[in-house]
């Protein structure tokens, strides 16, 4: 391959990939339903060349048909002993116990102990469920046409498939989300615009105390006080304050609020703002590592990807081979997969890290991560020996299901 | 009221706090991306030509098709037939596919590959009888280009018309989507020989065609000296 020409052509990919992203849920929702539509209208003809048939074979074939393809969207609720749920049920878990809900097209939610559900409603395309109180796991299983809905407080999860762990404390105000399979993006009180959870991660909402935080999994195993700058850097851990609390760094009267004191309050664009008046150029190329990425993930906080990238690259450049560069490697292959859903690029740097830093606090989730970004990519056969390297090293990660999938192991 | 399986394209970005509290009672959403179906159950249930694996193995791999389609052929009106020709004749022959769960997406790229390459052969068939104008990118892809890169993407994909389609298919899968060799053999069923080969072959034609086009020439820096004068394109992630 001309060595030249290989990173030009990269760009012609990278111009392609950007085209594709535009309008994609769209475009992927409806050649969906184009071809289910299709699938449903040869199954119907296949159906009607049985009708031509004899009235005695005739009714014994209906019969079967009927009995081997049962109504596919008749949805049942039941509890462990068999009985049926019925719409209006509220069920109760006992102190000690959990309390499993199953349906009929193979959903089920556990409740735990104490926690309180409704059954709002069980139609044939949509079911509603009230989490009156505690905490459920919900595992549900992507079907057709049904839409799924949980109620928690002022929350509303809607469902087509994937795992988690909800709960609601209504007397202490708290919500809280943690991803096992899947992704979601989460929209509500004190959090503006839209955050997205994925698997490994959580987010927590206390709305008396007016904090949301949200948490990489990872983030936990951060190396102690010997690593300050790390432990502190946590990039993917913030927390906000209402606005009435007195921060700690609140500016004199008068004074002009520094970018990074807007960024500890929680007023990422303000303090975006406020970087790029005293110059985003100047700032790359005179503040310290750790401040460089404080500030790209100010930008990122603010929802200005390019900025972060920018930021992430300037460190890298003028840090190379120290441990903020690496998580800056890190970053960039977030903002590659779940900004740009480029899964080359993203796979990159996630190697980058892990070359970087074999044993670092992200080794796990960015093995997992340039795990999914092989198999994103078809790269189905390294897919799975990442899967296995994976599996060796961390058999209880967050990506340890999806890696048994990938090397074709039991669950 | 959500269309029932809709996934609702929420607004992107990473979150953004606010430090005002906002009404307990505006309501939010959470919405989910991804399923939970493992690759082997949603094998077993195409088999079993479950609806519910249908859908799951349509939204795994829909992205995939269509970029791999996309690759091959450049922006084309015809890519959302193809995609769905693609699943459908995988949908059919999915009884007969006699591999893992984990071959699985490698086996519909194949058939992707295999759409595709036949449209272009059709196409070079009955050159003589299109007098559809090329299609254009939709405005909202168009607005987010700079018209120098959307000439460059038509250019490239005028000059691999003019390779012949083994050598293009392959080109393709190794120079713009970064497939390894091994990954390109798996892909068509062919000997690493023969890829080198058609790479090779494929490269130097591709070259030489860009090399005559001022658009392609600019955009590629096919000169040597122009590319040792310029100092590397910054990287920033994107």
């Amino acid at each position: 391959m001309n060595d030249r020409l290989s990173p030009q052509l990269q760009r012609l990919a990278t111009a392609q990939d950007r085209t594709l992203v535009v309008d994609q849920d769209a475009r992927a929702h409806a050649a969906e339903e184009r071809l289910l539509s299709t699938l449903a209208r040869r199954s119907e003809r296949t159906t009607w060349r049985w009708v031509a048939v004899p009235s005695f074979a005739l009714a014994g074939m209906a019969l079967l048909f009927w009995l081997r393809n049962p109504d596919p969207t008749r949805l049942e609720a039941f509890v462990a002993d068999g009985s049926r749920v019925a719409i209006g049920t509220t069920l109760q878990a006992p102190a000690n116990t959990s309390l499993p809900l199953n349906f009929s097209e193979g959903s089920f939610v556990q409740l735990q102990a104490q926690a309180s559900v409704q059954l709002l409603e069980l139609q044939t395309r949509s079911v509603d469920m009230r989490l009156n109180s505690g905490a459920s796991r919900m595992r549900i299983t992507p079907a057709q046409g049904i839409a799924w809905r949980f109620h928690a407080g002022p929350f509303v999860v809607n469902v087509t498939g994937t795992a988690f762990d909800l709960h609601w404390r209504p007397e202490q105000q708290q919500f809280e989300i943690a991803l096992s399979e899947g992704s979601v993006v989460v929209d509500g009180p004190l959090i503006e615009g839209s955050r997205r959870v994925s698997r490994g991660e959580s987010l927590r909402v206390d709305l008396l105390a007016g904090i949301s935080t949200f948490q990489d999994h990872a983030v936990r195993t951060a190396p102690k006080p010997e690593a300050p700058e790390i432990q502190r850097r946590e990039p993917l851990l913030h927390s906000v304050r209402k606005s009435t609390a007195v921060p700690h760094e609140a500016p004199a009267e008068g004074a002009v609020p520094t970018w990074n004191s807007l960024a500890e309050a929680g007023q990422f664009r303000a303090a975006l703002s406020a970087a790029e008046a005293q110059g985003m150029k100047s700032l790359c190329n005179t503040l310290g590592a750790p401040a460089l990425l404080q500030l790209a993930d100010t930008a990122r906080a603010a929802e200005q990807e390019s900025t972060a990238a920018s930021v992430y690259t300037c460190l890298r450049r003028r840090f190379a081979r120290s441990e903020q560069a690496a998580l800056a490697a890190y970053m960039l292959g977030r903002i590659a997969s779940e900004i740009h859903h480029n899964p080359p690029r993203a796979a990159k740097w996630f190697q980058t890290y892990l070359k970087e830093q074999p044993a670092g606090p992200l080794a796990e989730t960015a093995l997992g991560r340039f795990m999914e970004a092989q198999q994103q990519q078809g790269q189905f056969q390294s897919a799975r020996q990442s899967a296995q390297r994976y599996l060796q090293r961390h058999p209880n990660g967050p990506h340890a299901a999806m890696a048994r999938s990938l090397s074709g192991q039991a669950p | 009221m959500p269309v029932p399986g809709l996934v609702y394209q929420a607004p992107r970005g990473w979150f953004a706090m606010s430090t005002a509290p906002k009404s307990p009672e505006r309501t939010a959403r959470v919405l989910p991306l991804g399923t939970v179906m493992s690759d082997e159950a949603m094998l077993d249930g195409l088999r079993q030509q479950r609806p519910g694996a249908q859908a799951v193995f349509f939204r795994r791999y829909h992205h995939y098709v269509e970029r791999l389609i996309t690759r091959v052929l450049g922006y084309d009106r015809d890519v959302p037939d193809l995609v769905q020709d693609t699943f459908l004749a995988a949908l059919k022959g999915v009884e007969a596919f006699r591999g893992d769960h984990g071959a699985l997406g490698t086996w519909l790229g194949q058939i992707a590959i295999r759409t595709a390459r036949g449209c272009i052969r059709k196409r070079k068939a009955l050159r003589w009888l299109d007098f559809r104008p090329s299609p254009k990118l939709e405005s909202a892809a168009a607005a987010i280009f700079k018209p120098e890169d959307q000439q460059a993407l038509s250019h490239a994909y005028t000059a691999l018309d003019k390779l012949p389609t083994n050598e293009r298919v392959v080109f393709v899968l190794r120079a713009i989507e970064g497939m390894d060799v091994g990954e390109v053999c798996s892909m068509l069923n062919i000997s690493a020989a023969t890829v080198k080969r058609r790479t090779k072959s494929a490269n130097e034609r591709f070259t030489r065609l860009a090399g005559r086009d001022p658009v392609l020439r600019d955009w590629l820096d096919v000169h040597a000296e122009d590319s040792e004068r310029r100092s590397p394109p910054e990287d920033n992630g994107q």
